[in-house]
Formats: structure tokens, sequence, C-alpha cells
């Protein structure tokens, strides 16, 4: 007969099972007994215990308070969702995307790296623009008035875009130098809350509204909680959230006017608010982000998103940027609404294709944008040193200083060099 | 009939199946925290808390499958472990997809914003990570989760008793780890 010495190797392995009270009952009599007599098996226990206290010690981690709200919220979506069968063919459509999109990804690798090649290294280039965008905070912040407003007009731009303008800088300010401009931060907050009607609208522009609220209430959305939880913030938003749930078309669009089918873009900007929105803490009871993102979902022909018009051929130049716009919204989307990754995947690819076809060395602050947001949710290196070295090779030193960027593409009749600076800004995405 | 009696989560999934859709909420205020400390244990921390939601709805998804079998911990648990493993082969698949074109761009990306490493920071964290997967895995269900030898057995299909070995030799590894790690402290 083997002495109980000679078992314990094979009795070790009951010590914790023992400790967690995992043996069966007739199992856990026969090592409690074995115990008495082996000191091997005793210390086991000991340790045992130990390593399970230190572990009990631990604190847990526990999950933020909104976690609670985004799950239900995440479900009720998925239960609203049709059934497999009955989902849009373009899921389908732009699925046959994805397969040739992979390939022409690993072209487009090698046909980009002999530019990314010419330029400075990445890591100088992340030094330089770190000086660079401090400068450009400083920049913007010089241009801010009395009131904490921002007017285009001073750089070039048009007025009628005050509120959207002061809320695209004041989301540069944000993002770059939050202590350094943090009084401009707040007159700038200031102002925008009390320039909003009691529509919720900030201006009553027609035609200009609805970019304006985008970028005025986006801004005010992306406060960090100190300034977002206040109480005037807080009823801004919520107003700004209800004008842009009314403003809505039935069919989930929104557009310059009421009578309007849907602009694509304009409706990208009004939906990242609504996300906004939803991250920060509001509900979408009534689903107009979901009818939204539905929509957006639409605005394709399976190779590029467009403004699409009854009959006609999608439209909006190359696609490039609408196609950035679409897939950051969707990435962005696919955070609340996990069964969206496939889609924003697949924009994704289809944006890839499309950067191997058009020509994008001209400039275009309001597609960088895009392209850098989409860099940074895939963490596209290539895309990102992309954006960042025309970025870099395009800003100016101001005399007297700071570092501006001038508007001299498409938009910058509406936003002057304030817009193309704070574009940059935002665009800085390392 | 099932032998063992329904718990309160079981008799919750029963009326989701059925459409009633209230008690949910229950569910999830009861299981978020545990689980998102599963998924931070196992090593993900950036993702952590979408992985919790993605969790959720799998087990919205599955709700008509959902039978009061096994413990719902069960089946909760099975499902967090396949978003696990999606999500550990999604950030594979990435990470040579990202060396690749690092190799063949030749970008040392040394100013990128980088996600925050992986899982928690502290000393068990940092030993768990030495355990083998299987070790490990033993470890974080059942002397972090609370979970029983039979119900990792049931989520591994793997018998009981290769349950008590790994974790016999998985806390073992631990105790090490966490001896060798508080030396590497000392001056």
């Amino acid at each position: 007969m083997k002495s109980d010495s000679d078992r314990c190797c094979r009795q070790l392995p009951n010590a914790p099972a023992w400790v967690m009270h995992a043996l069966g009952p007739r199992e856990a009599r026969r090592f409690t007994a074995h115990l008495a007599r082996c000191a091997q098996c005793a210390a086991e226990v000991r340790a045992t215990r130990g390593t399970l206290d230190m572990i009990d010690a631990t604190s847990p981690a526990s999950p933020h308070p909104e976690l609670t709200d985004r799950i239900l919220h995440a479900v009720a979506a998925e239960a609203a969702r049709p059934p497999e069968g009955r989902r849009p063919a373009f899921t389908l459509a732009l699925g046959g995307a994805v397969a040739a999109a992979v390939a022409g990804l690993i072209g487009l690798v090698f046909w980009r790296q002999a530019t990314i090649r010419q330029t400075e290294s990445i890591a100088q280039l992340a030094g330089n623009m770190n000086a660079q965008m401090r400068q450009a905070a400083d920049w913007i912040a010089a241009q801010q008035e009395a009131d904490g407003t921002w007017h285009p007009s001073r750089t070039g731009g048009n007025d009628v875009y005050l509120p959207a303008l002061t809320g695209l800088a004041l989301l540069a300010l944000q993002r770059q130098a939050p202590a350094t401009h943090a009084g401009a931060i707040e007159r700038a907050v200031a102002s925008l809350v009390a320039m909003q009607n009691e529509s919720g609208a900030f201006c009553r522009t027609p035609g200009a509204q609805r970019y304006n609220h985008a970028f005025a209430a986006y801004a005010l959305l992306s406060l960090p909680d100190g300034l977002l939880r206040t109480p005037a913030v807080q009823a801004a938003c919520n107003r700004a959230i209800d004008y842009a749930q009314r403003t809505q078309t039935p069919q989930g669009a929104w557009d310059y006017t009421d009578d309007g089918s849907g602009n694509t873009a304009l409706s990208t900007w009004q939906l990242a608010v609504l996300m906004q929105a939803r991250l920060r803490g509001w509900p979408d009871d009534q689903g107009h982000l979901r009818r939204g993102l539905a929509w957006l979902r639409q605005q394709t022909d399976g190779h590029a998103f467009g403004y699409r018009i009854p009959g006609a051929p999608l439209a909006g130049r190359s696609g490039l940027t609408l196609t950035a716009m679409a897939a950051s919204t969707l990435l962005e989307a696919a955070r609340i609404y996990p069964a969206l990754q496939p889609e924003a995947v697949a924009a994704v690819s289809a944006l890839n294709t499309l950067r191997g076809d058009v020509v994008t060395e001209s400039e275009d602050y309001y597609r960088d944008y895009f392209l850098a947001r989409v860099s940074e949710q895939q963490t596209d290196h290539v895309l990102m040193a992309e954006v960042c070295t025309r970025l870099a090779r395009l800003g100016d030193t101001v005399p007297g200083g700071g570092v501006r960027w001038s508007a001299t593409d498409a938009w910058g009749r509406s936003g002057g060099d304030l817009y193309a600076t704070s574009m940059a800004v935002l665009s800085r995405r390392f | 009939m099932s032998d063992i009696p329904p718990d309160d989560d079981a008799a919750v999934m029963a009326q989701v199946a059925a459409g009633r859709h209230e008690g949910f909420s229950a569910i999830v205020r009861r299981h978020q925290q545990p689980l998102l400390n599963f998924f931070l244990r196992s090593g993900v921390s950036s993702d952590a808390e979408d992985l919790v939601q993605q969790t959720f709805l799998r087990l919205y998804r599955y709700r008509n499958r959902y039978r009061p079998r096994a413990k719902f911990t069960t089946f909760l648990y099975l499902l967090a472990r396949q978003v696990l493993i999606d999500e550990i082969r999604r950030r594979e698949r990435r990470k040579r997809l990202h060396d690749k074109i690092v190799e063949q761009t030749g970008i040392e990306w040394s100013a990128t914003r980088r996600e925050p490493p992986d899982g928690l920071s502290d000393g068990l964290q940092l030993a768990l990570q030495q355990l083998t997967p299987a070790w490990r895995e033993v470890v974080i269900l059942g002397a972090m989760q609370g979970l029983e030898y039979e119900e990792i057995a049931r989520m591994l299909k793997i018998p009981a008793g290769t349950v008590k070995s790994r974790m016999f030799y998985g806390l073992r590894a631990l105790r090490q780890a966490l001896a060798a790690g508080d030396k590497d402290h000392e001056i």
C-alpha cells in the first residue's frame, strides 16, 4: 500500500478544488482526511487560499455609468431591426466591393510608399506638427471677438456662417489646447448658448441654418463633462437635439430647407450631432439616429457615396469626400450599433479603392478632415501620413505669431482661413 | 423538463424570448461589471466595454436558443468567450496588416497615438499574462469570475478533471509569477 506522501503528487491538484468547494462530497471528505496527514497538500491549500485572498482583494473595475443605457439602446435598436432577409440590397452590393478593395489595398500601399518616402520621416513630421498645431491654436484664439464668437469675414469667409465657424474654432481649441485656451473656450461656449434661438437653431438665415446648427451643436456636445453638464449647456444641447430631430425628413435625411429630399453631406453632419448626443448619454427614443443612418446607407451605388437624385446616377464630384464622410460616420455608428460594423468596413474598403483612383494632392481641408478621421478610426498609418504630410506642407507662419492655413479650397469662401486652420487642427490625428 | 430549476436570469430570458423585454435591463445591470472584469482580466482594456455590449447583443440575438438546462452564467460566459476570441482574431488580423504596411513603407510611427496597453496595469494582471492561455482561461473563469468547475468544463468542452488540473497548475504559475514580480520591485 502506498503512503500518503507517495500519493501527494496525485492529490495536490485537489487542493484548489477543495478550497473552492469544487469537489464532490465523497472526494471532499477523503481529501479533508488526507490533509491532516500530508504537509505538502496542507501547504498547497494555504498557498491557494493566499492567492485567492489576494485576487479577492483587488478592486473590480466598474463600468462607465452610461454603459447600461448604451447596451439597452443597442439592444433596442437590434430589436427594431428588420429580419436578415429584409435588409437593403446595399449590404450585398457594397459587400461585393470588399474583395476588390482588399486586393486594391495592397497595390495602394506600394503606390503610396514612394510618395511618403519622399517626405520627412513621420516622427519628424509629428514633432513639427505638434509645434505647428500649437501655434495654429494660438492663431485661432487670437481671432476671437470680445463676445466669444469668430467672424469668418475677418479671414476671407462669410459671416452668415458665424455660428458654424464659432463651433469649428471651439472644437479646434478644445482638441489642441484646452488648458492654454480655457478662457477662449468658455467665452465661445457662452456665445453659442447666447446665440441659440428658441427653436434650437443658432441662426435665422434660411439656407444656412442647418449647417450652422450642425457645427455649433456638435461643438457643444463634444465639450468635456465639466462644461457639458452645466445647466445652460445642457439646456442648449436639449434644444439643439430637438431641432435636429424636428428637421429630419420622414425618410431620415436632412436638407437645407424643409421641402428638400435629403442632402448627404448635411445629413452626415446632423448625424454626427445625434451620434454625439447618443454617446454622451442622450437617448434616441424616437429612432431619429437609426432612421438617419438607414437613409445614409442608401446613398451609394456600391462604389462610392454621393448625392442620390431619383432617376439619376449618383452625383458628387469624385465621391471621395462623401465616401470618407459616410465611412467615418458608419465607423462611429458601429460603436453604438455593432451590427453596422460590416457596412462600415465595406464603406472603408470603397474609400480605399477610391483613394487609389482619385488624385488627392489638391487642397481640400474638408475632405482631409474626414480622411483623417477614418485614418484614426482604422489606425491606418499610411492614410494618416498622407493627410498629415499634405497639411504640414500647407501651414503658413504668420508674421507676429501663430500658424494658419489659407482657405484656397472650395469651402474657403464660406469659412475663410479660420475654417481651413480649424480643419487642419482637427485633422491632426497623432 | 429540466432538473435544474431556472434562476431569475433564466426566467427573464424566457420572458425576453416571449417578446417581453422589460427584464433584460436587470440582466444587464447584474452581469455587466463581472463581464467587464472578465474582459479586462483576459487582457483587453481599450475596448472592454464594447465587448460587454457585444456580449449582451449576442445574448439578445440568441434569446430563442437559450434553454435553462445549464446555469445562465455558463451560457453568458460562453458568448463572452466567443466575443473575446473574435476580438483577439480581429486584433491579430489588424496587427498583421499594420506590420505589413510598416514593413512596406518603412514608416516608424514613434509619435503615433497608440491604443492604451491591453489589460490592467497591476501586478496581478501582469502575472496573469504569463500563464498559458489554457491555464489563464480557467483561472479567470473560476478564481476570478466565480464560475463552478462544472460550468467551466461545460463551457470549454473539457472534462471536469482537466479543469481541476488546469486550475491547480494555473494558480501555481500565477503565484510564482507574482512572487517574481515582487522580487523585481525590491531594491
